[in-house]
C-alpha cells in the first residue's frame, strides 16, 4: 500500500522538466521577492508623500506639461491612480510568484510551480502594457 | 521498425504549458520594451536642446552649468539604454531557450533559460535597490536641510 503511494507520488516532480533547476528557481524566487518588497516600500513612501503634498505635486506636473486643456488636473489624478494600481498589480504578481516558486521547490509540487509561472506570465502581460505605453509616448515625441 | 515518436511543439504537463506560455509572453515583452527604449533614446537625442535656465553656481559660469545639465541628460539616456539592452538580452534569451528546451525536452537548456530569467530579475532588483537608496538619501537631505534652516 505504502509502496503503491510512493510509486504514484514520485513521478510528479521527478519526471518534471524542471527537475535539476531548483537552484535557478530559488534564485528567481529570491530576486522577485526582493523587487516586490522594495516596490511595496517605495509605494508606501509615494502614498505618504502624496497624502501630504499630492495636490501641489500634480499641479506642478500639470503646469510643466507641454499640452494643456481644461479639466487636465482630474485627468492627471485619474492617470496617477491607474498607474499606481497597475504598479501594485505588478508587485502583487511578483510576490505571489516568489512565494509559489519557493513553496513549489520546497514541497516538490508541480502544481505550485505551474501556478507561479502563471503569475510570472501575468507580470509580463502588465510589463507589455507599460512598455506599449512608453513606446506610444516616445513615438509621439519623436514624430511631433 | 522504430517506435512511434510524437514530435509536437505543444508542451505536455501543467508546468511545461505555463512556463511555455510565460516564455512566449516574455519574448513579446522583451521586444516591445527594447523598442520603447530605443524610441525614447532617439527622441531625446534628436530633440533640440531645450533652453534651460541654469544660473551660475559654485564658481561655474552659466554656459558651463548648461553644458553640465545637457551632458547629465545624455548620460542618463545612455544609462537607461544600457539597462534596457541588458534586460532585453536576459529576457529574450530566457524566452528563446525555454521554448526550445520545452519543445525538445532539454533539461540543460531549461536550466540556462531559468538562469537567464533570474538574471533579468536580478537587474531589476539592483535598480529598485538603488532607487530606494536615492529616495532615502533625498529624504535625509530634505530633513537635514530643513533642520539647518536651508
Amino acid at each position: 500500500m505504502i509502496q503503491d503511494e510512493e510509486t504514484q507520488q514520485e513521478p510528479v516532480f521527478n519526471n518534471d522538466p524542471l527537475d535539476g533547476s531548483e537552484g535557478a528557481l530559488l534564485q528567481i524566487s529570491k530576486w522577485t521577492r526582493q523587487i516586490a518588497v522594495i516596490g511595496f516600500a517605495i509605494g508606501s513612501f509615494i502614498v505618504i508623500v502624496m497624502l501630504f503634498s499630492g495636490a501641489q505635486i500634480l499641479k506642478t506636473i500639470a503646469a510643466a506639461l507641454p499640452v494643456t486643456f481644461p479639466g487636465m488636473y482630474p485627468v492627471l489624478v485619474v492617470s496617477f491612480f491607474i498607474l499606481f494600481f497597475l504598479a501594485a498589480l505588478v508587485l502583487f504578481y511578483l510576490y505571489k510568484a516568489s512565494q509559489l516558486l519557493f513553496q513549489g521547490v520546497q514541497q516538490k509540487d508541480s502544481a505550485l510551480l505551474s501556478q507561479a509561472f502563471v503569475y510570472i506570465k501575468n507580470f509580463f502581460i502588465v510589463v507589455i502594457v507599460f512598455a506599449a505605453l512608453q513606446l506610444v509616448v516616445n513615438l509621439s515625441n519623436l514624430l511631433s | 521498425m522504430e517506435p512511434f515518436q510524437q514530435h509536437t511543439n505543444v508542451p505536455a504537463g501543467p508546468v511545461h504549458s505555463s512556463l511555455f506560455a510565460a516564455a512566449k509572453i516574455a519574448g513579446i515583452a522583451a521586444i516591445i520594451s527594447l523598442a520603447g527604449s530605443l524610441a525614447g533614446v532617439i527622441a531625446t537625442l534628436s530633440a533640440p536642446a531645450p533652453a534651460i535656465a541654469a544660473p551660475d553656481k559654485e564658481g561655474f559660469d552659466e554656459q558651463t552649468m548648461q553644458q553640465l545639465v545637457q551632458s547629465s541628460t545624455y548620460i542618463s539616456v545612455f544609462i537607461s539604454l544600457a539597462i534596457s539592452v541588458l534586460a532585453f538580452y536576459f529576457l529574450f534569451r530566457f524566452s528563446r531557450l525555454a521554448k526550445t528546451a520545452i519543445s525538445n525536452s532539454d533539461n540543460n537548456k531549461l536550466g540556462a533559460a531559468l538562469q537567464s530569467l533570474a538574471g533579468y530579475f536580478r537587474i531589476w532588483a539592483v535598480i529598485m535597490f538603488l532607487i530606494i537608496v536615492l529616495f532615502v538619501l533625498s529624504l535625509v537631505g530634505g530633513i537635514l536641510g530643513g533642520a539647518m534652516g536651508g
